[in-house]
């Protein structure tokens, strides 16, 4: 199937419920309405909080704080979210500022807003809180691993080869923290049922994992808690649970669309309460209660051959973490994209009093690429080579660090695409006066990102009437996932996309991937396809024992479901849904595990980003002309979101070169641009001709030859843009975001302007 | 606390407030900054006040015309170009089709402590002090800013109103029009931070009136981190006349930088006779920053940036920009 999303005609409509959408005539109740009063201050203790006032007022029907709020019970976060580290409203302690530190609960959203005005906070002062990577020298550690990446790694001695190395570079680069920032605000119902468990309304990008944190938290478990749910990812997982979490659409996530906080926050005020309850993120909200990309800098120093060859990659980063056990995993990628003799990776952590860092689109691999691709122009000037001449020559035909082959790598494809697309090889040379008047430059850069599957299971029936129902509870933010794999089911199967269901509530369906990392898709499908191969295996066993068939007789053995057909071993085959007719009904459970690459070989994704800019050389302005990303994502399921999703990740890249920032106020450790009109993401005026080529083919002929697509489009936008302005001006970025600051320090050496000219 | 009543005609009373395209007044509702007794809808007055009219030369703007039709009108666009700038640059256009230009004056600061609701601000709370002072994170007034405020008035059309000694025509309660300067609109902070402007309560902006252009270029250059939807980190209005390539008169005002729209007369005397040529400009940009507020800590930058939209604009209204380069 090629065409547009299954749940588009709805969301254009209107019609794609959303959960503060939610009325009485889906819930089935009218939820109170639960606010979030939060911590000004970053650091000290609650010593009271005023409620009179709040109570008295009309329509206010409780308030939680940490002395009233139900105790909660440890839970295993295995999203590295904060409530693994933190749960909320369970001490008077403030560990960051906008910590939530009451809810008010009211019969409408205006008394709520006027309850949370009313509170009264009285805080016991503690030491000033400390936000920044500048002020956290004493709190850095050196670490082993830095969340799901090393902390440290070496192959062979890096020191002495860089020691030793014809050319070098050495630069720190920083980036500055920001926030994921979807379009929904983000809202959770809860309420609480008569056997003692919980209904929970909310948009989660990996729920069996939500609703065993929300079971974990109040008792429930999700089944067992951690052992069952490891148990029921191995064997089967169509399980009734009391924590019944309906997830719905979300307006946007990139990471995080609704606060974890939250998803224990709504249920502990309809405790409160004594009713259901819809706690509503402000935006404001969203800065402190979901995660953040965390603050970076990173020492990196290269050491090349004077051929170009990479001789020595030492990357030391400094990673801000906040309360959360999540690290933002720098050091995963960078060794990964390139051939070099050897390497050292040594990271440092500082725990810093903010909210807890999280995912968020390019985790690790955005930042890290970002310095190890600036490095790589830095030595390609100093050896006098062509940007792109210095990538193919340090290409890396097996991975780097292990030598394992690639499962498939379409990286020079992507090169040679992106470059003729853009005319890299006809380029005119930096600096040059564009007919406006303004300075022309170009940048690129590669992309890169690790190739996965997580655990999922799947439940698959076919019809008689040759329908598949697929029950597996995925989550759908916009990423085009139902449509993907409604596409596959229908090529793995042979059933127009029509015929096919996709059922995928989380309280009773399979156990479903999250949509994280690139992987929804990808591992959902894999554990689809085992399902039918089960199937297969049982109607092949039927059928050849069935007189009337056309395999009677055959052996059964490695039966497959190749749409239309069921095909055996021996190349005969039959019609599916000739079988389905005879035979009625058949169902299969299947499985994927977690795994790095299924077939031993590296997988990743990888791709090349490609920058025109214009530069206006007195004020600096910039406009980003073209932007080319060439992508070897495999095959490609579904073209038009397939080009949605990376041109969506490219624009994403050129927020994160040129304006993404959330800025800190270091006295209170308050984020400071904490709306949406402050806190900038590109509009469509920033956004320029952006053409988006797919590059990559499948390894074989089955239907899982694709690899992710959403986080490698991110990666290498940021450097391309900043390469660009590089070679217009001569000014090398150092920060991102690359704005009106760091631009003109980049250039403060080089123009005559900014030396002051003498005034009169 | 109770919601504010809307009302469909009259004045405003004690604690209420006008509104018209309401894109920042309501805004600042949401956030809980602005909290008025009740609101005076000025719907009803439209027709007589968004009118563009001409009579001797001079161009009025009734001050309920939105942004986006004062944008728009052919005479702005040609006679006008630093209004027409300073309107097409401003805001998004979903916000210049509902905003008036009467309530883009009068637009308030986008300080982020004045705006988060909570924070100590005399703007907002007069006597409980300014969390902006000291604050090495946050921009600051290069200009105008005083021991209580420090914050910058944010838009762009008064800045090319300042530039071009546009006037204003001022309703009082009583249904009496005074004139006005419009560089007299905008108060500097001193020890009032909260009283912006020299309108009376209940003083309502009725028109603007731009004077026959004897301008041989003008124009109007916004920085600013992104292209749309974003507020000037440094803004400049210039208007020159030449003769020749002696500048005879020039007028230069800063917007983004200054609690008020901010006028360099020093540098406009200072242009006067000179040669119009790049170097000119350059120094007439560092000219205008070097009386400014040195700045402090990441802040600093501005003044760089600020000098650069001066000589920018100067280069444009001299129609030079693009002869030659750095």
């Amino acid at each position: 199937m090629r065409g547009h999303r299954i749940e588009g005609a709805d969301k254009v409509r209107g019609r794609a419920p959303f959960v503060d959408d939610l009325r009485e005539d889906v819930l089935g109740f009218t939820p109170l309405i639960a606010l979030a009063v939060t911590a000004p201050v970053g650091s000290g203790t609650i010593r009271r909080i005023d409620t009179d006032a709040a109570l008295r007022l009309p329509g206010v029907r409780a308030i939680m704080t940490h002395e009233n709020a139900p105790r909660l019970r440890k839970v295993i976060s295995l999203s590295m979210s904060e409530p693994g580290v933190r749960l909320p409203l369970q001490s008077p302690r403030i560990a960051y500022a906008g910590q939530v530190v009451a809810v008010v609960v009211a019969e409408t959203l205006m008394a709520a807003r006027q309850g949370v005005a009313a509170i009264a906070l009285d805080i016991e002062p503690g030491p000033a809180p400390v936000v920044t990577l500048e002020d956290a020298d004493n709190r850095l550690r050196a670490v082993k691993r830095a969340g799901i990446g090393p902390g440290r790694s070496r192959k062979g001695n890096a020191d002495s080869a860089l020691a030793a190395a014809t050319v070098t570079t050495d630069d720190t680069f920083h980036n500055a923290p920001h926030h994921q920032n979807p379009l929904e605000p983000g809202a959770v119902v809860a309420r609480w049922d008569g056997d003692g468990g919980v209904t929970v309304h909310a948009a989660v990008q990996w729920h069996h994992i939500d609703a065993m944190m929300i079971g974990q938290a109040f008792g429930l478990g999700w089944s067992d808690g951690m052992p069952g749910l490891l148990r029921r990812v191995i064997g089967r997982s169509r399980h009734e649970s009391r924590v019944r979490l309906f997830n719905h659409f979300s307006g946007g996530a990139f990471g995080r669309n609704i606060s974890y906080q939250a998803l224990l926050l709504a249920p502990m005020a309809a405790r409160v309460a004594g009713a259901p309850v819809k706690f509503v993120q402000t935006r404001r909200d969203t800065f402190s209660l979901m995660s953040h990309r965390s603050e970076v800098r990173q020492r990196l120093r290269l050491g090349a051959h004077p051929d170009g060859r990479l001789a020595s990659i030492v990357l030391e980063p400094d990673i801000a973490k906040g309360n959360a056990a999540f690290v933002e995993p720098v050091g995963e990628m960078p060794f990964q994209l390139y051939t070099h003799d050897t390497h050292r990776l040594t990271s440092r952590v500082a725990q810093l009093d903010l909210p807890g860092a999280g995912w968020m689109r390019g985790p690790g691999v955005a930042h890290a690429i970002f310095a190890l691709e600036q490095g790589m122009d830095r030595l390609a000037a100093r050896l006098r080579m062509d940007p792109l001449d210095l990538r193919l020559l340090n290409h890396a035909g097996t991975h780097p660090v292990s030598g394992t082959p690639w499962e498939a790598k379409a990286l020079r494809g992507a090169y040679a695409a992106g470059a003729a697309a853009i005319g890299w090889r006809d380029r005119p040379k930096g600096g040059t006066i564009r007919p406006d008047g303004r300075l022309t430059g170009y940048g690129m850069a590669s992309a890169i990102d690790l190739g996965r599957q997580f655990p999922a299971t799947a439940h698959v029936t076919l019809t008689a009437d040759a329908r598949a129902v697929v029950s597996i509870a995925v989550a759908e933010m916009g990423q085009g996932l139902l449509t993907g794999l409604t596409g596959l089911v229908s090529e793995m199967t042979g059933l127009p996309p029509d015929r096919i269901t996709l059922r995928r509530q989380a309280i009773s369906e399979a156990y479903a991937a999250g949509s994280i990392g690139s992987t929804g898709t990808y591992s959902n499908a894999a554990a689809i396809q085992d399902a039918l191969h089960r199937i297969a295996t049982r109607l092949a066993d039927r059928t050849r024992k069935d007189r009337a068939s056309p395999l009677f007789g055959r052996k059964a053995k490695r039966a497959r479901i190749e749409g239309p057909d069921l095909a055996l071993a021996d190349g005969s085959r039959a019609p599916l849904a000739d079988l389905l007719y005879r035979h009625g009904d058949q169902s299969g459970s299947g499985r994927a595990g977690l795994t790095f690459g299924a077939s031993g070989k590296a997988k990743a994704s990888f791709g090349a980003v490609f920058c025109e800019m214009a530069v206006d050389p007195v004020t600096l302005e910039i406009e980003v002309v073209r932007l080319v990303g060439a992508y070897d994502c495999g095959r490609v399921l579904q073209p038009a979101i397939a080009a949605a999703q990376l041109r969506g990740a490219m624009i994403m890249g050129l927020g994160q070169a040129l304006m993404e920032e959330t800025r800190l106020d270091r006295r209170t450790g308050a984020w400071t641009n904490a709306e949406l009109g402050e806190a900038l993401i590109p509009t469509q005026a920033d956004v320029p001709h952006v053409e988006v080529l797919t590059v990559g083919s499948g390894t074989d002929d089955g239907p899982l030859n694709f690899k992710g697509i959403a986080e490698t489009a991110i990666v290498g936008v940021a450097p391309a843009i900043a390469s660009a302005f590089a070679d217009a001006t001569g000014g090398l970025i150092r920060s991102l975001p690359m704005t009106y600051v760091e631009r003109l320090r980049a250039v403060s050496a080089l123009e005559p302007i900014a030396q002051g000219v003498a005034s009169e | 606390m109770t919601p504010p009543v809307l009302r469909r005609d009259g004045l405003p009373l004690g604690g209420e407030k006008w509104i018209a395209g309401g894109t920042t007044l309501v805004d600042l509702m949401k956030l809980g900054v602005e909290r008025p007794a009740g609101l005076v809808d000025l719907g009803a007055r439209r027709g007589e006040l968004a009118r563009i009219t001409e009579a001797e030369g001079m161009l009025t703007l009734g001050a309920m015309t939105t942004m986006a039709e004062a944008e728009r009108d052919p005479r702005i666009r040609q006679r006008y170009p630093a209004v027409h700038l300073a309107l097409s640059l401003a805001a998004s256009p979903q916000i210049r089709e509902m905003a008036t230009l009467g309530g883009n004056l009068l637009q308030r600061t986008r300080c982020t402590f004045f705006r988060d609701g909570r924070s100590a601000c005399n703007k907002r709370n007069p006597g409980a002090g300014c969390s902006a002072i000291g604050n090495p994170d946050e921009p600051r007034a290069l200009f105008g800013a005083s021991g209580h405020c420090v914050a910058t008035y944010p838009g762009d059309l008064a800045v090319a109103l300042v530039a071009l000694d546009a006037t204003l025509s001022v309703e009082a309660a009583d249904g009496s029009v005074r004139g006005m300067a419009g560089s007299d609109l905008h108060r500097l902070p001193g020890d009032t931070p909260h009283v912006e402007t020299a309108l009376d309560p209940g003083e309502l902006i009725t028109g603007i009136h731009l004077p026959l252009p004897d301008w041989t270029g003008q124009t109007y250059v916004k920085l600013r981190e992104r292209a749309s939807y974003g507020f000037a980190s440094a803004s400049a209005a210039v208007c020159v006349r030449l003769e020749g390539r002696t500048v005879v008169a020039a007028r230069v005002a800063l917007g983004g930088v200054a609690s008020v729209p901010w006028r360099c007369r020093g540098v406009e005397d200072w242009l006067q006779g000179r040669i119009a040529d790049r170097n000119t400009f350059l120094q007439a940009g560092r000219a205008c920053v070097s009386r400014a507020d040195p700045g402090v800590g990441k802040d600093a930058y501005r003044q760089e940036l600020c000098a650069r939209a001066v000589t920018k604009a100067l280069l444009v209204a001299c129609n030079s920009a693009s002869d030659d380069a750095v």
